[in-house]
Order: C-alpha cells, then structure tokens, then sequence
C-alpha cells in the first residue's frame, strides 16, 4: 500500500535529522525505545504474529500520527494493535494498566541478568540465529539477469514491499535471489509462499525524469510479481 | 488510538510490557537480557572488524564480494536482520549508500541499532532522489566523476557498505584500523579518514 511509510522521494518532509548526528547519543535514547524493541522481539519468537504483520501494522497509522511521531510509537501502534486485534490484550486493558501503574521507572541499559530463564535463553537463540527468509523454490525464475523488466503499475492498499516510487519504472535485472517468502501471504494470511526475488537496477532520470539535478544508479529488490518483462 | 505524547508512549509501553508479562508472552528479565543483548554485544565494532579484515585480506575480500552472508556470518555475526547480506565497496569511482525508504530495515546483529536519522522520514525521502545533496550535508562531498549507487533495500537482503580504505594506513594493524571505521561510513554517509600524523 502507498500509506506513510511510503516515503521515497516525497518532498516536503523536512531536512534530514542531522541533530543526531551528534557523536556519543546511544541509538536507544530512552529506555521505553529497547523495552519496546525487545517485547516485539519476544512476540515474533513466541510466533502471536509475524514481521509481515507487524511491518503492516505501522503502514496502517495516521499519517500525521506517523510522521510527526517518536520512531518507537510505531512500533507500539502496531504491536498493540495486533494484540488487540487478535483478541489477546485490548487497547482498554493497556489504558487500564497504564492508570494503575503511573509514572513508569524503566532501567536504562540494563545489565544481563546472571542466569537466563528459558525464555530470555530462547530469545537469545533467536537473536542469533535469526529467522531466515529465504524459501525453496516451486518455480524457477521468470527473468534473466541483464532482462528489462518493467515495475507493474500495482496500487493495492494491501501490503507489499513495492517502493511507490518505483511503479511503471523501466529497470534491468541485476542478480537473482532466489526464492523468498511474499510479504503480502504472510501479513494477510500468515502463510509462507515462495515467491522469487530480484536485484533490479534503475537510473536516475528512469525515475525521476528528464529535469533531475543528480545523476545516480538505484538499486531495489523486487519481488518476481511486482514486475513484468520490458515489450509486454 | 489517538496520538500521544513521548510520556504517554513512555506509559503505555511499561503497561504493555506488563500485560505481556501478566499473558505470559514477556519477562521484565527477559526483556533486561534482550535489551543488554542489543546494548552490548551489538554495534557497528561488528562490521568494523568486517570491513578490517576485507581491507586487509584480499581473499576474504573477495569472499565479502561474493557471498557476504557467509563471509560475515564467518566472524560470527549471524542473526535477527542479519540473515542475507550483499556488500557494496566504495572505490575512487564508485560510492554507495544505503536506505530503507519504507521502513528502516538495518542488519541489527552486524551493525547495532540504527541511528535516527535513518530510521525518520526524511532521510528515506530524500536520499533516492538526490543522494549527493543528502550526502554534502553529511559532510560527504564527491567529485564529479564519481558514481553514486544507492540502495534501496525493500526485502530481506541487508546492505554493508565497505569503505575506502584512506591512503596513510597502510602500516596499521587490523586492531588499529577498526576504530577509524565508523557506523556511517558502513552505510554510506560518512567517509573513513586516516589518523592525525598517519
């Protein structure tokens, strides 16, 4: 879908936030940042939803609620979302349980605990193991590695991993992936399907026409459904 | 869910966090040790010590350049957004830069959390469309002839930047190299420079 997040070459959102680019400022400013981090984290290993889901579920904010917000509030939308919408913690609790505990008084940077329970053990399997994405195939790919290929003009409001960006732009296919798991079966359908991928290559001018001031090569990974062979 | 302020996001994760811990699908402990995970045995000295030994050792090098999940999953950096990895290498015709425009995708296990200003709107808008502005307000100017690929990684492959390796360190140790090299000169914005007196 085109929601908020869809951000590539929007005008308008303002000069890149360089007042972090001050040195020693840790990537997790505030303790509620990793905490949030890491209980998404605990409910995809637990499998309450999937990274599909969870990447949709922030697709699907305000888009002033999106843009102006802290970046860990999307994640908080989303998760809670989910958890409500799957009938297992309900915004109303979540408004409760905020009224009974007050000011929070999170720890910031923690230290690991001396021994690990076995699920602070599994997550940290998780963590570094990670979860791969990549499936066997049930078709060979479709294109070549030098074909033209040509983004669909493709406006669904469902998700997909199509940069808007990039829709009727005309490309040439750079490296085959392989087959790896569509975003939309498993956001919608929590399922896995196969569905091959393709580093595609686009210039500059391709995208943003004749007046560009920037000469430049961009590069995208695009699923096989996303495109369609140049001559079509 | 209406919009809330920073202390209200701050409140409404701890009673998250609680409820999850009440359901059974959290533990404030837990959460500590992922946390302290992330905090600690996380962050951009990982891919220093990737780029280190590329610099170093043209074999490896050459593995990063064709299979850089396995060459990097070598040094032990394997995990959560780590799993499938491309290296692009800067050279005196060629930078790269790197980009999540839709989200803020980031190999988490290789390089740490990522900064701010990659994961914020801004930045993902603007860099596909005039990266060698984005890049002078880095404080990353190019010459002309100088090509620039930016990468938009849309799926589950991560990008590592390798970056030039600066002309007077030839005489330094892998050890010596690491701390030159920097978060965003592994994505991109930031170029690696040789120490005072090299």
């Amino acid at each position: 879908m085109h929601g908020p997040h869809d951000v590539g070459g929007r005008d308008g959102l303002g000069p890149v936030a360089t007042e972090f680019l001050e040195p020693g400022i840790p990537d997790w400013r505030y303790p509620f940042e990793g905490r949030m981090h890491a209980v998404t984290a605990m409910a995809l290993q637990q499998g309450v939803f999937n990274l599909d889901e969870q990447r949709h579920g922030i697709e699907l904010m305000k888009w002033s609620d999106y843009t102006d917000s802290t970046y860990y509030s999307h994640w908080l939308f989303s998760v809670e979302k989910l958890l409500n919408d799957k009938g297992i913690i309900s915004h109303e609790e979540v408004d409760q349980r905020m009224k009974e505990l007050g000011a929070p008084a999170m720890t910031p940077h923690p230290a690991k605990p001396e021994t690990l329970s076995p699920l602070a053990a599994n997550m940290m399997d998780f963590i570094w193991n990670g979860t791969p994405h990549d499936l066997p195939a049930v078709t060979p790919p479709v294109y070549e590695i030098g074909a033209a290929v040509r983004v669909l003009n493709l406006h669904e409001s469902s998700h997909n991993r199509l940069p808007g960006y990039l829709n009727r732009a005309t490309g040439e296919v750079v490296k085959q992936y392989g087959a790896y798991r569509d975003p939309a079966a498993s956001a919608h359908r929590q399922v896995e399907e196969p569905h091959q991928l393709y580093m595609v290559r686009f210039s500059s001018t391709e995208l943003w026409g004749p007046t560009v001031t920037e000469e430049f090569d961009l590069y995208a990974d695009l699923f096989e459904g996303y495109l369609e062979p140049v001559g079509a | 869910m209406d919009w809330i302020s920073m202390a209200d996001v701050e409140a409404r994760v701890n009673a998250l966090e609680s409820l999850m811990v009440e359901k059974g699908l959290a533990e404030h402990e837990a959460v500590d040790a992922v946390v302290a995970s992330f905090e600690n045995d996380m962050g951009p000295v990982n891919g220093a010590k990737v780029v280190a030994r590329a610099w170093t050792d043209p074999q490896y090098r050459e593995w990063l350049l064709s299979d850089a999940t396995a060459a990097i999953a070598d040094m032990g950096f394997t995990g959560l957004q780590t799993e499938h990895m491309v290296a692009v290498e800067n050279t005196a015709q060629r930078h790269n830069v790197v980009v999540c425009t839709l989200c803020s995708c980031y190999p988490w296990t290789l390089l740490g959390i990522p900064p701010a200003w990659f994961k914020y709107p801004q930045y993902r808008a603007r860099v596909v469309k005039e990266p060698r502005s984005v890049l002078s307000e880095f404080g990353v100017t190019l010459d002309d002839d100088v090509k620039i690929d930016v990468w938009d990684s849309s799926a589950e492959i991560r990008y590592l930047v390798i970056p030039q390796r600066p002309a007077g360190t030839e005489g330094l140790s892998v050890d010596e190299l690491i701390p030159l090299i920097s978060r965003d000169s592994m994505v991109g914005t930031a170029l690696v420079t040789a120490p005072a007196g090299a």
